[in-house]
């Protein structure tokens, strides 16, 4: 028949002995009694502080972290692909290029503007400039 | 009269039970705690508090499984590893940037110089050996009691707690000589029997 003392280790003499001195000298210094009182008027006070919503913050770093990665490592993800992406392969063996690099290299010749005609947007004197060494 | 409703204890009433509870386990949670720790008094106090805190917000999750008080002083333990573990990442940063070397808080009344090499030999055991001594040997839990602190199996905290003892015998092989030969003293009640005392 097994007793409840029979789940407690079997202990030699000196392991008792060693285990009492321990019990007997590792215990804490009482708590003064200011202490405890501060000690009880902190955990009531926090007890009564509604509860803050921490869970969700260990979430929201690993994600915001993953997205700067992800931004940092392929910039191209986050690049704005209008039109969705790939150029049909018709337009001139640039088929490789995006819609929006394609409108950037090629805006002049799209949109029937000359070299000249960029010059109305410079102020006078620096057109005054160009007009000098471009035009001689 | 069959309409049997079964009525959440109100706020007020709660409160002063859990009050009690608080008056009840205080310094026993201390003492474990302050053990688990190392000696550190800030830091059990801490350590105490978070889980008194961390017990009454579960108390509706609470189940009636084991004891209250074995469930809190489950969250007893946790805490104190938590502890333990920030302490280490702490500690471990804290090295890189100073030549100061990072030691236990001992409290300098008794005897310091015993207590300092008892918490040594102490933190040269795993969390869970020193978990399983302390819970055991030093707080008078029974195997059982300690198991269900620790969420482990009986027969994996009797390892521990046979491993422990083989590492502190070694260490403080010194200390078997002039004792006496007490039994280990048997500080504060089984956590069961202290349960029925509150809440």
């Amino acid at each position: 028949m097994t007793g409840p003392w029979d789940e407690e280790p079997q202990l030699d003499r000196a392991e008792e002995q060693l285990i009492a001195h321990l019990a007997a000298h590792y215990v804490p210094p009482p708590m003064l009694p200011a202490r405890r009182v501060a000690w009880e008027a902190a955990l009531w006070a926090r007890l009564q502080k509604p509860r803050r919503r921490t869970r969700l913050v260990p979430a929201l770093t690993t994600v915001g972290v993953a997205v700067m990665v992800a931004w940092l490592a392929v910039p191209r993800l986050f690049m704005p692909v209008p039109g969705g992406g790939e150029l049909s392969g018709s337009v001139g063996g640039m088929s490789s290029l995006r819609q929006w690099e394609y409108e950037l290299l090629y805006s002049r010749e799209l949109s029937g503007a000359t070299e000249r005609d960029e010059s109305v947007i410079l102020p006078d004197d620096y057109r005054m400039i160009a007009q000098v060494f471009l035009d001689g | 009269m069959g309409d049997a409703v079964v009525q959440e204890p109100p706020v007020a009433e709660l409160e002063q039970r859990f009050r009690l509870f608080v008056a009840s386990h205080r310094e026993r949670a201390r003492r474990l705690a302050w053990r688990l720790v190392g000696g550190d008094d800030a830091a059990a106090e801490d350590v105490i508090q978070d889980a008194f805190i961390k017990a009454y917000r579960a108390l509706d999750r609470f189940r009636e499984e084991a004891s209250l008080a074995t469930w809190f002083y489950r969250i007893v333990v946790h805490q104190a590893h938590d502890y333990c573990r920030w302490r280490t990442v702490r500690e471990t940063w804290g090295a890189l940037w100073q030549s100061t070397t990072p030691g236990l808080a001992y409290q300098e009344s008794g005897d310091p110089l015993l207590r300092q090499r008892i918490a040594r030999a102490l933190a040269q055991l795993s969390r869970s050996q020193r978990a399983a001594f302390v819970l055991v040997h030093l707080e008078g839990f029974s195997v059982r009691e300690a198991a269900a602190c620790m969420g482990k199996p009986e027969g994996t905290v009797k390892s521990h707690l046979h491993r422990a003892l083989r590492t502190l015998r070694s260490e403080l092989a010194d200390l078997t000589e002039d004792t006496g030969g007490k039994r280990p003293v048997k500080l504060g009640r089984s956590a069961d029997a202290v349960a029925g005392d509150a809440v």
